[in-house]
């Protein structure tokens, strides 16, 4: 009843919903969601980079297959059945795999890369890989911006088009840079990088340290590719 | 009264017929990119190059210049969206742009002195749209297998697949919708070949190679 009075009262009000419905209508939902201004860019001067990941590695293999055999059989409950086959088949190769990864630290790397690409840059006065995400704290280590990276999926993907079991690395990543003194992101980025080297997933199994090198060449791609995406807006 | 009711049922007879015209009607898009000169992409941190691009159509038979489809409310396929320009040529004149707006210069393919040759397979060029519940999403994507060889012995330097894709919300899908998802594919593209790092990469090895040719 309020709600009503109150539309009725105030003709700007009523003009809302079709506000909101017009400014949709416009929204562009990109990889890139900020861009990085050039002025933006340069009021930067000590970076701090902290990478962070709730994720264990994924194998996306099975369930990547183009097939829905179950689907076509017996409808959704086939469906339902196939796809927790798929999922319990790539949870096995996890398994298998993880045991080779030694203690991984995903985020330790890709922040290391990222340090590497940004500092090399010369860019900026200062940077720093820290391993706080806190504003305050970050300011107390004389850091006016955060790239803020989230690793939101890492592991191996099967390769499309592949003939055989043929698995790529790949890494979904969010990355957002703060300025620390409004808290205003100043870009902010989507990724799904794919490596595109595929090979047999067998080879992860024969081959000693294969895995980690290709997750660890993977990682500096991705950094590369962050560190290109910023510095070059 | 009547005179109210037949108004509106009038309206609404025209208006179904003038859109529903609308949907069978193909869409005719006009694809380019634009790059912003000052605007540079880590391409510029290399010394000046002579590439020359080669693009392949590899998308499936028949598709010729169609980009994207219109649909009716039961998702049947009412009219195409299609280039004005062969996408062969749009991807070209695109990575042509890009790469001269970053001081390199691209020659034909035949040319005797080349530095790096580029090899574009171009795999898919496609808008697609999803109806949400208060906007319809539409999505712009390009996959292509893009290859940097020597043209002297034509060692491949690099060969990587590419995927851009551009996401806009709309209200209603017109050919200017089409064209502005179509065109924002392009610029995404053009945008994550020019700092794919593999890329960049080879072309810096190409860039160092020349230089110490010359000074042999």
């Amino acid at each position: 009843m309020l709600y009503t009075r109150v539309v009725l009262e105030r003709p700007d009000i009523k003009l809302l919903p079709f506000l909101v419905l017009f400014l949709y209508s416009c929204m562009a939902t990109t990889g890139t969601t900020t861009s990085l201004s050039q002025t933006k860019l340069q009021e930067i001067k000590e970076l701090g980079i902290v990478t962070t990941t709730n994720e264990e590695f994924s194998v996306r293999l099975s369930r990547h297959e183009k097939t829905n055999i179950g689907g076509a059989l017996f409808g959704l409950v086939g469906a339902m059945v196939e796809a927790g086959t798929r999922s319990y088949a790539d949870g096995k190769r996890e398994t298998e795999l993880s045991r080779y990864l030694d203690n991984y630290d995903v985020a330790k790397v890709l922040s290391e890369r990222l340090y590497t690409h940004m500092e090399s840059a010369k860019a900026f006065n200062v940077v720093k890989d820290v391993n706080t995400e806190v504003s305050k704290d970050l300011k107390g280590m004389g850091i006016d911006s955060a790239l803020k990276v989230t690793v939101n999926e890492w592991g191996l993907r099967l390769c499309p088009d592949a003939l055989a079991e043929q698995v790529q690395a790949i890494y979904n990543i969010h990355g957002k840079l703060l300025r620390l003194d409004d808290e205003s992101v100043v870009w902010e980025h989507n990724e799904l990088y794919l490596d595109g080297e595929c090979r047999p997933f067998a080879d992860f199994r024969s081959t000693q340290g294969l895995l980690q090198t290709v997750l660890s060449r993977a990682a500096d791609s991705v950094a590369a590719r962050i560190a290109n995406d910023i510095l070059f807006p | 009264m009547k005179a109210s009711i037949n108004t509106l049922v009038g309206i609404l007879v025209l208006s179904s017929s003038i859109f529903s015209g609308c949907a069978y009607m193909d869409a005719n898009v006009d694809l380019q990119y634009q790059p912003d000169p000052g605007r540079k992409s880590p391409l510029s941190t290399i010394p000046p190059l002579v590439i020359s691009i080669n693009v392949e159509d590899q998308r499936g038979r028949g598709e010729c210049c169609r980009v994207g489809v219109k649909k009716n409310a039961f998702g049947g396929i009412t009219a195409w969206a299609k280039s004005n320009t062969a996408l062969r040529q749009v991807v070209y004149d695109a990575l042509k742009k890009e790469l001269e707006n970053n001081a390199h210069k691209v020659v034909d393919m035949k040319e005797d002195h080349q530095d790096v040759a580029i090899n574009v397979g171009l795999k898919n060029y496609w808008t697609d749209y999803n109806s949400r519940f208060v906007e319809i999403e539409m999505i712009g994507t390009i996959n292509a297998d893009i290859s940097m060889l020597n043209p002297a012995d034509r060692t491949v330097l690099v060969s990587k697949p590419m995927t851009s894709t551009f996401h806009e919300g709309r209200q209603f899908v017109t050919e200017g919708a089409f064209e502005s998802v179509l065109n924002g594919a392009l610029v995404e593209f053009v945008r994550t070949f020019s700092r794919e790092p593999g890329f960049v990469g080879a072309l810096r090895a190409a860039a160092k190679d020349k230089v110490s040719r010359i000074v042999r």
